[in-house]
């Protein structure tokens, strides 16, 4: 993300209550850890970073000018036993652009996404892409009922599609139009084309603002070679009030919930008191890793690259040659304690490490690696690992 | 694979029907045997059998793409899924029920607060929020029926199908809440990266269901 010009940001991992009540909704709110400080105020481990960032660019960053890109990666905790699988802290690393608005601001903050993701290593990872808008459009122009509204609202984002045929079924005044499209949610996915098809099926539509809005963004994404990764998702449905304008969430066929998500939330920030939009995203390594694990992907550690063990007077050999080693780079331990030649060679195992070298004292010293022992002069070490590693 | 999770219990013979006539031929040969997941190789479809209010759990993580479960116990659940289509079978209702013998019976006005034993703690919570009743509720596992007779609590919220189990206990339904019917539930990713199968699935229980419809019609 540095690569891209986003400054890597650090804030605490407790904030006060009144801070955070501002950016979260209520179910987040409920889930928080709180306790209280010396003055009785009451405080709370942060559950996600995004209103700390909001809060320190309309604070402490008050006197400097937009647009601010910015990076974080920390540890969060959530008391919610079931999702977070009886965990309490999982890890958030994330990038937010704020003061920039339009469609070039979108397509930086989803061409970066991608990249972070490619990263994962996953090769199965999409990133789908809706917008927030399209379904307040929807919502205020075809149901004229207030109560009607904050039924359907509530049944969408509960993904309640059986609630929500329901609620629209009650109220004769829907138009049949609008109804299909708002029942065909789940559905409303694809390529461009999509877009197309719910133009001609809403004709002059104000929810075509959203849809027109997303096309810019789409053309936007076009000099990042990173259109076939991206799937059209006008079916999105995310905490309503908070994002304004594109909503997204990348989905492994590996993971059953989202491995990153985000979206333009131009409505935060004024409420610290500095009107400003922004756009950023949230990645889930655990989620991540726990997808790589079932996909079968996942890499063991790194295997360090050397150990060097010592017998008799040969300690001081030993820290002598792990020090040259570490100038060109080889990582390299020295033992504690004594080792025979057959013990050394089973640190090998004990430690991961690809070789273990053994001082003795003696002008030569033992080189083991691959089930192979060579002896080299001490001086020779270097070009002895490099010969038995390639082999 | 997709996997398709059913609940054991009182859904089982009807999900199994259903996902029989959709197109999972020889499903219901399996029926009353402990097999707990049968494999349809030509299809690449597992059906797996777990506990009704273990279902939410598998499609939420996604060890499930798709779950029969029965509206009952989502009302319960943490887990978020898309709940995309009721199947209308398993009907029952969820209701407010009292001894035959108590004053609550044809009252106008309840207590100023009531105590209520229930397996479904948070249906109930919300139902005596909405109409603004203060409630203490006992959270039982079942014979939930005996609970007002043992002293503990002034009524039952339960769930009741025919009436009978209420009656045989002599206990009066004042209030209805809600009522459940068997729903069929999707992971939030595969719908996405699993669009066509999931779909397709989906697609063939639509038509079913919509051909069933017709035959009561005509």
């Amino acid at each position: 993300m540095r690569l891209w010009g986003y400054r890597y940001i650090v804030t605490p991992s407790v904030e006060l209550l009144s801070v955070l009540s501002q950016g979260l909704g209520e179910h987040m709110q409920k889930q928080l850890f709180k306790f209280t400080d010396y003055d009785g105020e009451i405080l709370a481990f942060v559950p996600e970073k995004t209103v700390q960032v909001a809060r320190v660019v309309s604070n402490e960053l008050r006197h400097t000018p937009p647009p601010f890109r910015v990076c974080y990666s920390a540890p969060v905790l959530r008391n919610d036993f079931n999702t977070m699988q009886g965990r309490r802290e999982t890890y958030q690393v994330g990038a937010e652009l704020i003061g920039a608005s339009g469609a070039q601001a979108d397509a930086e903050i989803l061409a970066l996404a991608l990249v972070c993701l490619k990263l994962s290593g996953l090769s199965d990872l999409r990133l789908f892409v809706g917008h927030a808008g399209f379904l307040s459009a929807l919502l205020d122009s075809s149901i004229r009922k207030e109560k009607t509204r904050e039924l359907a609202r509530l049944a969408l984002y509960r993904h309640d599609f059986v609630q929500l045929r329901q609620v629209l079924d009650a109220d004769p005044k829907i138009p049949p139009k609008e109804k299909d499209v708002l029942l065909s949610f789940p559905r409303l996915r694809g390529d461009i084309t999509i877009l197309n098809q719910i133009e001609s099926a809403l004709p002059k539509h104000k929810a075509l603002k959203a849809i027109n809005e997303l096309k810019l963004v789409l053309e936007a994404l076009e000099p990042y070679g990173v259109i076939d990764q991206i799937s059209i998702d006008l079916g999105m449905i995310r905490d309503l009030g908070y994002y304004t304008g594109i909503i997204f969430s990348a989905f492994s066929e590996w993971a059953g919930v989202p491995l990153l998500s985000g979206g333009r939330y131009d409505g935060l920030l004024s409420k610290f008191g500095r009107q400003a939009p922004a756009v950023g995203f949230v990645l889930h390594p655990d989620q991540m890793m726990m997808a790589k694990q079932r996909s079968g992907k996942l890499e063991e550690l790194a295997a360090l690259n050397v150990a060097v063990c010592w017998k008799g007077a040969g300690f001081k050999q030993a820290v002598g040659i792990a020090k040259a080693l570490r100038t060109v780079g080889v990582e390299a331990l020295v033992e504690h304690s004594p080792k025979s030649e057959s013990a050394a060679a089973s640190m090998i195992e004990r430690l991961g490490v690809k070789a273990v070298i053994q001082c003795e004292g003696v002008p030569e010293v033992s080189i083991i690696s691959k089930g192979k022992t060579i002896k080299v002069p001490e001086d020779d070490v270097g070009a002895g690992l490099l010969g038995m590693m390639s082999r | 694979m997709i996997n398709i999770v059913l609940p054991t219990g009182k859904l089982l013979e009807d999900s199994m029907i259903l996902l029989e006539q959709a197109g999972l031929k020889g499903l219901c040969q399996w029926a009353g045997t402990r097999k707990l997941r049968i494999t349809f190789a030509e299809q690449a479809i597992s059906v797996l059998f777990v506990r009704p209010r273990d279902i939410p759990a598998y499609v939420y993580f996604g060890a499930a793409e798709v779950g029969i479960v029965g509206k009952d116990v989502l009302w319960e659940s943490d887990y978020a899924v898309y709940e995309l289509i009721d199947l209308g079978f398993g009907r029952c209702e969820l209701v407010f029920a009292v001894p035959a013998t108590s004053p609550l019976v044809g009252a106008k006005v309840w207590p100023p607060t009531l105590r209520v034993a229930t397996k479904y703690t948070r249906a109930a919570e919300r139902y005596f929020q909405t109409i603004g009743q203060s409630v203490e509720l006992v959270s039982l596992h079942g014979s939930v029926e005996l609970a007002p007779y043992a002293g503990l609590c002034d009524g039952i919220v339960d769930i009741t199908q025919t009436g009978r189990t209420l009656a045989e206990n002599n206990l009066v339904p004042i209030a209805k809440i809600d009522y459940s019917t068997a729903r069929l539930v999707v992971n939030q990713a595969s719908i996405r990266t699993k669009y066509n199968e999931v779909w397709q699935i989906l697609d063939s229980i639509k038509a079913v269901l919509e051909s069933g419809s017709d035959d009561k019609n005509s």
